[in-house]
């Protein structure tokens, strides 16, 4: 995969780390296709400096809707070519003790973190196969890497993309697609703005680097997965946690 | 021979070549696997790219992708997929397994209305 422009596809990219991540790719030239239920100021101020989508297009698209993402996979195909790279970054985090949690809200955890990440990526995958190339990334969580109370459905939801991503990176290794995780710890983010101080003053004291992470801790991660220079790793998560699960 | 014929021997024969495998000329009688000698990632390609190709997806309602077993399957998937006739449940021609799944798959979507906003 050359390190020119490249064609991304990044669910949940308007707002939190998926936002980060897009303007992140945007300033260093790739082409970056996102979707979510609601706009944003991000996804305005990008649309109204590219009216006519020539590096970034923006669809309303809940992440549940599979064939409103196919049709959108299929539009930015043909506008922007094959997708070379694909984040599935799209997540909520449902919290609760499981044996007081509501249908509703296991559901839409296992539906919008996993069945949608996988209905995208088995879209995504047919152009990669085509092409014999192509990068995808699941954002996960340190969740789904060590146990914490109150979070027993985002973290089987996280093991689950962990698990994705090693049976497909060797499932899709052979035709030169990669597939890889990154795995963010407790950062600054609208999933962590519930923490009380105490919480947060826990978490830190856990960690080995002793400090919350940020969002542009998780940057670095994601270029380097998609660029060249890791071209001979798939199939792993990288935990990006000061420390925390080691 | 159909348009649609020939663009899946094309395709059959040049992902044959990517993989060194010398499938000789087609008759349609083949199975993909068995006689062909393609894998299921070889075959994972071969249906992407005739999807890309003929534009159409045979296999997200119409038919069942483990049904296809020879050359002549996955010919008549394709034609069947570009037939505007045959796209109508109540015709009877969409695979019934597959029209089952289709709405186990949305009965469980109409169970899940998202209430909390994407946070992530």
């Amino acid at each position: 995969m050359s390190e020119t422009s490249k064609v991304i596809l990044i669910s949940g990219g308007s707002r939190g780390l998926g936002c980060a991540i897009a303007k992140d790719l945007l300033q260093a030239g790739h082409r970056v296709a996102t979707f979510s239920r609601s706009s944003t100021d991000f996804v305005q101020e990008q649309t109204q400096a590219d009216p006519d989508g020539n590096r970034f297009v923006w669809r309303s698209l809940d992440g549940c809707d599979f064939d409103g993402v196919r049709q959108f996979v299929r539009e930015i195909e043909e506008r922007f070519g094959p997708i070379e790279v694909l984040i599935n970054n799209a997540g909520v985090g449902v919290d609760g003790m499981l044996s007081t949690m509501r249908d509703d809200d296991v559901h839409l955890g296992v539906s919008l973190n996993l069945e949608a990440a996988l209905q995208l990526t088995r879209t995504c995958l047919k152009s990669m196969l085509r092409e014999q190339s192509g990068c995808i990334i699941n954002v996960t969580s340190v969740n789904g890497i060590r146990g914490f109370s109150g979070v027993s459905v985002y973290s089987a939801t996280k093991a689950a993309l962990d698990g994705l991503t090693r049976s497909l990176a060797r499932e899709v290794g052979p035709m030169g697609i990669r597939v890889n995780a990154i795995a963010p710890g407790y950062f600054e983010s609208a999933m962590t703005e519930g923490l009380t101080e105490r919480q947060k003053a826990w978490i830190v004291r856990q960690t080995a680097l002793r400090r919350l992470g940020e969002t542009e801790d998780m940057l670095g991660v994601v270029r380097f997965l998609m660029s060249n220079e890791a071209a001979f790793i798939t199939g792993q998560t990288m935990v990006v946690d000061g420390g925390l699960t080691c | 021979m159909s348009q649609v014929r020939e663009t899946v021997y094309d395709v059959l024969q040049t992902c044959a070549e990517e993989e060194s495998l010398d499938i000789g000329d087609l008759t349609g009688n083949e199975r993909l696997v068995d006689d062909l000698g393609f894998r299921s990632l070889s075959m994972a390609r071969i249906l992407a790219v005739l999807e890309g190709t003929l534009g159409a997806d045979p296999f997200s309602e119409l038919v069942a992708v483990t049904s296809v077993r020879t050359v002549d399957d996955l010919v008549g998937a394709f034609e069947k997929a570009l037939s505007t006739e045959t796209r109508r449940v109540d015709e009877g021609a969409v695979d019934p397994q597959v029209e089952q799944g289709r709405q186990r798959a949305a009965a469980r979507r109409r169970r899940t209305r998202p209430s909390t906003p994407l946070t992530q």
